[in-house]
């Protein structure tokens, strides 16, 4: 059995729902994805074994013809002296106490300081701001049940459960629970909700709250050759309003980007190459069992 | 590194040329008559000492003994010895350390791709299993070792055969220090036993640098539909193992 065969046989016999009791207001999107959910052919994100590097650079472009505001950006006006990222923070999506927190990080940083960055000291890179993170190639693979986004920076993954309704209370997690289904053709629609308040949604300390909804459209361009990734993010917790940025990908260039390998991050970690002044890496003291 | 100091820098073994290589695999067949052994496995018995079929202990040689007791002294207690950095630092386990392991994994048969993947909860490792390609020659596969080594799989009936080298050589055996070497070669029998809710997978173990023979080792696993793997980071609290007899909660 094809993936597309499969799926298509499983989009046929299921109702997509993405609204659950507990989670965020998603009424208005949930509305949008069932007016569109006409087409149950599957896009080939896999396009062989090819990986994906991001495209675009490590922030979110603007959305051409967005009607929502865009994501918390940043300045470089304390460059050359400071190369870490410093945030605008007189952003109106930002409340009072989002905007306090990171102004505190921001004065951390330019002052010195070596920025906390999750996937570079071998944190759980979240949901979205995993897409961000430039340095290695991701893949995508596709089953008729599950699409696994894995990055070989960590062997970090995030899973996709397809055409499931969200747990009714997802525990916590770094990556939370990802649902998704297929649209149009060209669109794999992933819903994220159960992120606990850790996880990085970008490259400039936006803080976020358990609240944090993202829903995620990956859609391929370029014949397959591209895809670029429309981010919701809701909050009411910290945000204002909604926010949408857009992150582009494109196939990875041969030799090194082209196939997996292992590269496990803490493997240059503390242990071996500390880096005085950052985040420690993760470590453990005491036996699980 | 524990592990490092029983490397020994021989020649691969003549054994080597008996070894049940990937010349019968056909990936002709891989994608199209496939059985399904996809989904969320997890053992219900855990022992930290890996267990060979018919036998107490792996047939050591007398020096990679000396190795293992060692090993087994400073990996004694509830605190981490800080040379077992899949511990210490979550580093993957490797294989078959990781088959011994009181969580779970999952099983991802992509087709399309010719991969087979078990992805592992614990240290969120990723074995890919290439169906479509025999495994490179030693001297390739030396050049970049990794910790789930490098695997190749073919069908034989509803067996998933896997023939795994190129494994890094900082691993253990298993998680009461057993030793191994670079020259490590695995080579397993997957399948899901006739009640369709087990899956065993039977492991045959070659070191010549450590063992005097080749040995194997069975582990066996439950299908768990109703769970999920979940995300891991160093450090943090994981999901509850109580359940797995065998183990001790620290």
């Amino acid at each position: 059995m094809t993936i597309n065969s499969a799926l298509t046989r499983a989009a046929a016999g299921l109702a997509v729902a993405l609204g659950f009791a507990g989670a965020p207001d998603v009424s208005v999107h949930a509305a949008d994805t069932a007016a569109t959910a006409k087409s149950d052919a599957v896009p080939d994100f896999m396009q062989g074994r090819k990986m994906w590097v991001l495209a675009g650079g490590p922030n979110y472009l603007p959305v051409p013809g967005g009607k929502l505001p865009g994501p918390v950006t940043g300045t470089d006006k304390y460059r050359p002296k400071i190369t870490d990222p410093v945030a605008v923070t007189d952003n109106p999506l930002l409340q009072p106490w989002a905007k306090k927190v990171m102004d505190a990080a921001n004065q951390k940083v330019i002052s010195g300081v070596i920025p906390f960055n999750a996937a570079s000291r071998c944190y759980p890179g979240g949901v979205p701001g995993i897409l961000l993170f430039p340095g290695e190639p991701m893949e995508i693979v596709q089953t008729p049940r599950e699409v696994f986004l894995m990055w070989k920076r960590d062997a970090q993954i995030q899973r996709v459960y397809l055409n499931v309704p969200h747990s009714k209370n997802p525990p916590y997690s770094w990556y939370g629970e990802s649902v998704g289904h297929y649209e149009n053709g060209d669109t794999l629609v992933v819903d994220t909700v159960g992120l606990d308040d850790k996880g990085p949604i970008d490259r400039f300390r936006t803080p976020h709250t358990k609240q944090l909804h993202v829903i995620e459209r990956f859609k391929l361009t370029n014949g397959g050759k591209r895809f670029e990734v429309l981010v919701h993010a809701e909050d009411p917790g910290t945000f204002t309003s909604a926010w949408e940025g857009l992150i582009k990908f494109e196939q990875g260039y041969e030799y090194r980007n082209d196939h997996w390998e292992e590269d496990i991050c803490a493997e240059a970690g503390d242990g071996l190459i500390p880096v005085p002044g950052a985040v420690p890496i993760p470590h453990a003291t005491k036996r699980d069992f | 590194m524990r592990n490092s100091r029983i490397l020994f820098i021989m020649p691969a073994m003549a054994a080597v040329a008996l070894w049940p290589l990937a010349a019968t695999q056909n990936p002709a067949h891989a994608a199209a008559s496939a059985p399904d052994i996809s989904g969320v496995y997890w053992a219900t018995t855990y022992s930290p000492q890996i267990q060979p079929v018919g036998g107490a202990m792996p047939p050591y040689k007398p020096e990679a003994l000396a190795q293992y007791k060692k090993n087994m002294a400073a990996f004694a207690g509830s605190k981490i010895d800080e040379d077992d950095k899949s511990r210490s630092y979550c580093l993957p386990d490797g294989v078959p350390r990781a088959l011994e392991d009181p969580y779970p994994f999952e099983i991802v048969q992509a087709p399309e791709r010719g991969e087979v993947y078990q992805l592992f909860e614990i240290n969120h490792m990723i074995r890919r299993i290439d169906m479509q390609k025999p495994l490179p020659p030693e001297k390739e596969l030396a050049v970049l070792p990794f910790y789930a080594g490098h695997s190749a799989g073919h069908w034989e009936g509803d067996t998933l055969v896997v023939e795994t080298a190129g494994y890094n050589d900082t691993t253990f055996l298993d998680n009461s220090g057993a030793p191994h070497s670079d020259q490590l070669r695995t080579v397993e029998r997957i399948r899901k036993l006739p009640d369709g809710k087990t899956l065993e997978d039977v492991v045959t173990i070659h070191d010549p640098e450590v063992f005097t023979k080749d040995w194997q080792a069975r582990f066996v696993y439950q299908a768990r539909p109703d769970i999920r793997i979940m995300d891991w980071n160093c450090g943090e609290k994981h999901r509850d193992i109580s359940s797995v007899k065998g183990v001790h909660p620290q």
